[in-house]
């Protein structure tokens, strides 16, 4: 008898019968996997911040250290000192 | 007429170096202006790994063949480490290492053990010099931070004047502010504040030479609610208390040198060495202890308004 076309031919829905659970299982453990990954980061970067809980005013500053070659042009006028060698 | 002038703003020396010159000049004139920095910091600063002072550095325990200016800026460093008897040593890097303040370490409190294990590598003393060839201690390490930036700082200076810019003002990250006049000039001006809520505190006239300031107050490690600044005691290990602390004359790099070697001294012991330093420096300076008292050496007043 012919196979209907939207009918699963039988000797691959016997395959997938017999692969569902393997599959099944590679995809709860790859799940798993990156769920624990992702907690062990977070538990490491909390773990990171608790033991060290600083607060460092110089890294701040670290998104503006490129060059400005940008000539301004201004008047005289005071310093401001700021920072430490 | 107010005059005009020029302003540039590039990174060195982990600071923003801000140069300020007429603004006749060419804007190329920064170029070079900015090259005269650039090759102090390739050359002598420890941070960098082809400079002499990194040379020394990796190969701690043995003698290194080094150029004139490391021995000559050496010598005058050790010079001053003397005058403060090992409250300012240059070999203190082990100890910052220890405590994070280096590049994006963690920073942290270390145990008293930790401490002493290392205590022996910072001594300045231990730096040999044999004509053109340097030694350190094994395990020893130098660190340039304290003053480089204002050798640098002077050396620019020297090379503005011998151009004829002879009105003009380079501020070096804030902390080293080198100002140069012509006769006629007005002074410069520095706005110094606070460190704890930056309000105005003085302004300070500047006419032909630098403040250098140190403070505890813009790099520090916060642990439990206490903070521990990045200036460190040789001596005791632990950081300094005092707050803010600085100092008016002509070298930038003597300057940012007694800046760093006070910071660590009591109120008394800061007016004794202000006096002794003043029969060989023509300087004056302030002081901000850990209770927030200003103390000036008896000049200071000299150069505020």
């Amino acid at each position: 008898m012919a196979t209907p076309n939207n009918a699963i031919p039988e000797g691959f829905a016997t395959l997938m019968n017999n692969l569902m659970p393997s599959l099944k299982k590679a995809i709860l453990f790859a799940l798993g996997g990156l769920l624990f990954a992702a907690g062990g980061q977070t538990s490491a970067q909390t773990a990171k911040n608790k033991t060290t809980g600083t607060s460092d005013k110089k890294g701040a500053k670290k998104t503006d250290k490129k060059d400005k070659k940008k000539t301004t042009l201004e008047k005289k006028r005071p310093e401001k000192s700021s920072g430490s060698k | 007429m107010d005059l005009l002038y020029k302003t540039q703003t590039r990174f060195l020396f982990h600071s923003h170096i801000r140069i300020k010159i007429p603004a006749a000049y060419p804007d190329t004139v920064f170029d070079s202006l900015y090259a005269v920095l650039d090759n102090v910091d390739r050359k002598y600063n420890s941070y960098q790994p082809g400079s002499h002072i990194a040379r020394i550095n990796r190969h701690a325990g043995r003698f290194v063949e080094v150029d004139d200016e490391t021995i000559h800026i050496l010598e005058q460093v050790i010079s001053l480490s003397d005058f403060f008897g090992g409250t300012y040593d240059i070999t203190i890097m082990p100890l910052i290492r220890l405590w994070g303040f280096y590049k994006d370490d963690i920073r942290r409190v270390p145990t008293p053990y930790e401490i002493e294990a290392i205590r022996h590598l910072i001594d300045y003393r231990n730096i040999e010099i044999d004509g053109s060839r340097v030694k350190i201690g094994k395990g020893q390490e130098i660190i340039t931070g304290s003053f480089i930036k204002a050798y640098a700082t002077d050396r620019l200076a020297a090379i503005m004047q011998e151009m004829g810019i002879n009105n003009a003002i380079i501020n070096a990250g804030g902390s080293t502010i080198r100002a140069i006049n012509g006769e006629t000039d007005a002074p410069w001006q520095v706005s110094v504040t606070r460190p704890e809520d930056e309000t105005r505190l003085f302004t300070l006239n500047l006419d032909n030479n630098c403040y250098s300031t140190s403070s505890q107050a813009t790099t520090f490690v916060d642990i439990d609610g206490r903070q521990y600044g990045h200036i460190l005691n040789p001596m005791t290990g632990y950081p300094a208390t005092n707050r803010l602390l600085g100092i008016a004359m002509e070298s930038a790099m003597i300057g940012d040198i007694i800046s760093t070697g006070l910071f660590n001294e009591t109120v008394q012991g800061f007016l004794e060495k202000m006096g002794q330093l003043s029969q060989h420096y023509s300087l004056t300076g302030f002081m901000i202890d850990q209770d927030n008292i200003i103390t000036a050496a008896p000049n200071f007043n000299n150069i505020i308004d």
